[in-house]
């Protein structure tokens, strides 16, 4: 039976990476020996952006990411451009997001434009200890800020990763994603990121 | 032609037909239009109606150019025993027409590694398909008085020393990088190309390690190229400088624009460089060793062919342990380079063992070249004996593309900071 296609950094997502990352032995392999978190953000000011968070599943998936993390958590995004982002859609950080009218909040969106987007960026986590999975999830804005691995994309750039239109180098080359760690450790497991990209590559994108 | 001692190449028939396309291609195109070429001026070289230009579009008819560009980008991508024989063979032929028809497609190859899928569509695909040499490459990468810094200054702990001046930098500016400085005369194929793949410095310019790589259209207003140098060997690959006074590119042109990963960006290209170097010097040495071999059984002196004379085969020993070393060596770097690079796109190959072969397969060749020579004895020094071009392009051969010192140099470099051997 064909996988369920699901929205790039939604709740599914999230859940999907998380399967596919536990039972991947090739990815364990990959990452036998890698150690480290790496913070990921993802910045939505892009058109790609735009364009996703207008339709249902889009809006759907933004929100269940939200919806991932405890309350406290969630609440951490107060004041920055999600938030802002999340209101003109008709939901606030304070509400579990099972209330949400995505019907209504696709037709708020349509007016949607790339200023809606200022500062919008959302955190996540990606953590392999020695080809264990530890953690893949979305992340408060403060979390693991003095993580070892910080990797900033655009969503667009962060959409050609995960769908394998484009290498994480040849991305971080093109100065579309932006790296900061060891960079020597990072290139001697270049591989292991690799084979990151092959597991997100193959969770299938609406 | 040789002996393969590799047993699963000598018996992989497709292999050996492809060997043999290749070793007829040198012989019934390169080495008779280098030979014209050898004694041409250097400025009627570079000129249109030159048989360089048409040895060229020739190569690229049978796709010579796409050799290491993916099939899914429009290329026709060798696994790296067919790349390193391609490059033996034809460099057996001539060393400045293989250079030539490699730093032609350098945009798109470096495009199709690193580029974005705009860069891929505009200019790898056109570059691919074009056999009509309408698209005609260099490899811009030297600065002029800056040759041996461009290598040395990747592994130096303080970069910043080496200062900023000679540099060719770049500027972002809006949508566009606007390019300022020059490129050496040492740019392959410069005084003939429309399109060069350059290495500009990246803000903050601070050190040579801040380093980039992108395409520019040779067309584009503020560009100046120079006439070719006249040189003393490979004169079938026409040379020059290249001027950029403000020339702008767009954005997608500027193929890698993060400084912090100039030093992994020169070591994978150099890499990949030396490799294809180290099997054109394999060629050289191959098609000198030969003409040796040929006239030590046709020579008569102390009253039979000289080959019989001890002297003469302990040169003739040397030069076939040189060239099988090199050879399976080469092959294994190459190897590894692909792996890395082109395969598994971790960019992590061993630039030690890269430049080691590079090194070793340049110096073998001109040792050869050397003591084929004097095997020749006073007919060696003649303009029309093979012998005489071949020893001229060995020589050059020492110096470009790294110096044999400075590769040495960045092989050990390289070998220490990766723990290639270590002590128990």
């Amino acid at each position: 039976m064909a996988e369920e296609a699901v929205a790039f950094a939604s709740d599914d997502w999230f859940k999907a990476a998380q399967e596919k990352l536990r039972s991947d032995e090739v990815f364990k392999e990959a990452t036998a020996d890698w150690e480290g978190c790496v913070r990921c953000i993802i910045d939505c000011e892009d058109e790609e952006a735009v364009k996703d968070y207008r339709t249902d599943f889009g809006i759907k998936g933004l929100v269940g990411t939200l919806g991932m993390l405890p309350k406290e958590e969630r609440l951490k995004y107060k004041g920055t451009g999600l938030e802002k982002l999340a209101g003109k859609l008709g939901y606030s950080l304070d509400d579990e997001p099972g209330s949400f009218d995505v019907a209504e909040a696709v037709k708020k969106a349509e007016g949607l434009t790339l200023e809606d987007f200022k500062d919008c960026v959302i955190y996540a986590s990606w953590w392999t200890d020695r080809g264990v999975l530890k953690e893949m999830e979305p992340l408060p804005p403060d979390k693991y800020e003095d993580a070892p691995f910080t990797l900033w994309g655009t969503y667009f750039a962060w959409k050609q990763l995960c769908t394998g239109q484009q290498t994480a180098i040849q991305l971080i080359m093109g100065g579309k994603m932006k790296l900061e760690g060891n960079l020597k450790y990072i290139l001697k497991h270049m591989a292991a990121m690799n084979q990151l990209a092959e597991v997100y590559k193959s969770i299938p994108l609406k | 032609m040789y002996f393969e001692i590799d047993k699963l190449v000598r018996e992989n028939k497709e292999h050996s037909m492809f060997r043999s396309e290749l070793h007829r291609f040198a012989k019934e195109v390169l080495r008779p239009a280098a030979e014209k070429l050898d004694k041409m001026d250097a400025r009627e070289v570079a000129q249109h109606d030159s048989p360089y230009f048409e040895v060229i579009r020739k190569m690229k008819k049978n796709g010579y150019h796409r050799v290491l560009v993916p099939e899914e980008y429009g290329g026709e991508m060798l696994g790296p025993l067919e790349f390193n024989t391609y490059c033996e063979e034809l460099a057996w032929g001539s060393m400045g027409l293989t250079t030539a028809c490699g730093v032609n497609s350098f945009p798109a190859i470096c495009a199709a590694l690193i580029g974005s899928p705009e860069a891929i569509e505009e200019v790898v695909r056109p570059f691919m398909e074009d056999e009509e040499d309408k698209y005609h490459g260099c490899w811009a990468v030297m600065d002029p008085d800056r040759g041996s810094d461009y290598i040395t200054a990747m592994d130096d702990p303080h970069p910043e020393e080496f200062g900023m001046e000679g540099f060719l930098k770049t500027e972002r500016d809006g949508d566009e990088w606007v390019l300022n400085g020059t490129k050496s005369y040492w740019t392959s194929s410069g005084p003939c190309a429309n399109w060069a793949l350059v290495h500009p410095i990246l803000p903050p310019h601070s050190s040579p390690q801040d380093i980039g790589a992108g395409m520019v259209p040779l067309t584009l207003p503020g560009v100046t190229v120079s006439p070719p140098i006249d040189k003393l060997g490979m004169r079938d690959d026409p040379q020059g400088e290249i001027i950029f006074e403000n020339v702008r590119i767009p954005n997608h042109y500027m193929l890698a624009q993060a400084p912090e990963f100039g030093r992994t960006l020169v070591k994978m290209l150099v890499s990949c460089t030396s490799v294809y170097m180290g099997g054109m010097f394999l060629g050289v040495a191959r098609a000198a060793f030969e003409e040796t071999l040929k006239y030590c059984k046709e020579r008569i002196q102390g009253k039979k062919p000289i080959i019989d004379h001890q002297l003469t085969r302990i040169r003739l020993y040397k030069m076939f342990e040189g060239i099988e070393t090199a050879r399976a060596f080469l092959r294994a770097a190459t190897r590894n380079v692909f792996e890395e690079i082109f395969q598994n796109h971790t960019y992590y190959q061993s630039t030690a063992h890269a430049f080691t072969a590079h090194a070793y397969c340049k110096n073998t060749a001109f040792q050869i070249a050397h003591d084929g020579l004097q095997l020749f004895g006073g007919a060696g020094i003649l303009k029309e004996m093979p012998i005489e071009k071949l020893f001229r392009d060995a020589r050059v051969g020492l110096i470009m593309d790294g110096c044999s010192e400075m590769l040495s140099l960045e092989a050990v470099a390289d070998m220490l900071e990766e723990d290639l051997y270590t002590v128990d």
